[in-house]
């Protein structure tokens, strides 16, 4: 998982990668609490080009991490997701607790624009 | 076309993508759409984590699936000999988690019954849970 910090917005991005589901989902909420803790980011941006599958293992994942980064005041943005991604994270309601969008400026902007759910 | 198929392996969480795997690779004949074959996927994992997390709660034992086509119906059951769902209808309502510490979303149900065509799921308690889903695959338009 590459991670970058954007640290104007006190961002971390992280690129997720591969498969997501109940097996690889333990590991990648440990490595996000990590790197969030390490970085001092409040914002976390998720990067899901590479996500290749998602099982509501990863809605799991993507709650937990929203509730962490809404203590510490930050916003949460998806980007990249496929068709069967986006369907997922839209019959799960989580259009409610994150921006989802296309690129990372545009979810930027929209966190920028003070517009970002909290 | 008619076509069928069984395997069994451990409730181990490595598995989930072999089951999924295997149950997509099932109805390629049918020449379904990404999209039917991405719904198929993750409805297969939705049934296997069930019977993983909650079904054995993580501490071992055998899952099997039967698989069958029928023109152009595929149908999958799933089953555990785990501890078995008490309540299905609740167990099945949106959002609710047994495992309400672990993370877990409680859409596993929401997210079968939406992307198959067809849901049963028969459980006692002690005696294990059968999911039967069905899913038509549409026509080849090519």
């Amino acid at each position: 998982m590459e991670t970058m910090l954007i640290a104007k917005q006190r961002m971390l991005v992280m690129r997720l990668r591969g498969e997501i589901d109940h097996h690889t989902a333990g590991g990648i909420r440990k490595q996000l609490e990590r790197e969030l803790k390490m970085s001092g980011a409040v914002n976390i941006a998720l990067d899901f080009k590479e996500v290749t599958f998602m099982d509501s293992s990863g809605i799991g994942v993507i709650i937990g991490r929203y509730k962490t980064v809404r203590a510490l005041g930050g916003s949460m943005v998806i980007y990249n997701a496929s068709e069967q991604i986006r369907r997922l994270l839209d019959m799960s309601g989580i259009r409610r607790i994150a921006v989802i969008c296309s690129t990372l400026s545009e979810g930027l902007n929209i966190i920028n624009s003070g517009k970002a759910i909290r | 076309m008619k076509n069928s198929m069984k395997f069994e392996f451990p409730a181990r969480s490595e598995n989930e993508k072999l089951a999924r795997t295997v149950c997509a690779a099932f109805v390629l004949g049918l020449d379904p759409t990404i999209d039917e074959v991405d719904e198929i996927k993750t409805a297969v994992s939705e049934a296997v984590t069930n019977c993983i997390i909650h079904g054995y709660d993580g501490g071992g034992g055998m899952i099997e699936i039967e698989a069958e086509t029928d023109g152009r119906d595929v149908t999958y059951i799933i089953r555990d000999s785990g501890c078995g769902i008490e309540d299905v209808k609740k167990a099945m309502e949106p959002l609710y988690t047994g495992k309400p510490d672990s993370e877990r979303s409680g859409m596993g149900f929401s997210i079968m019954e939406a992307f198959m065509d067809e849901l049963r799921v028969e459980s006692s308690p002690g005696r294990g849970t059968v999911i039967a889903m069905r899913k038509r695959i549409s026509e080849d338009d090519g």
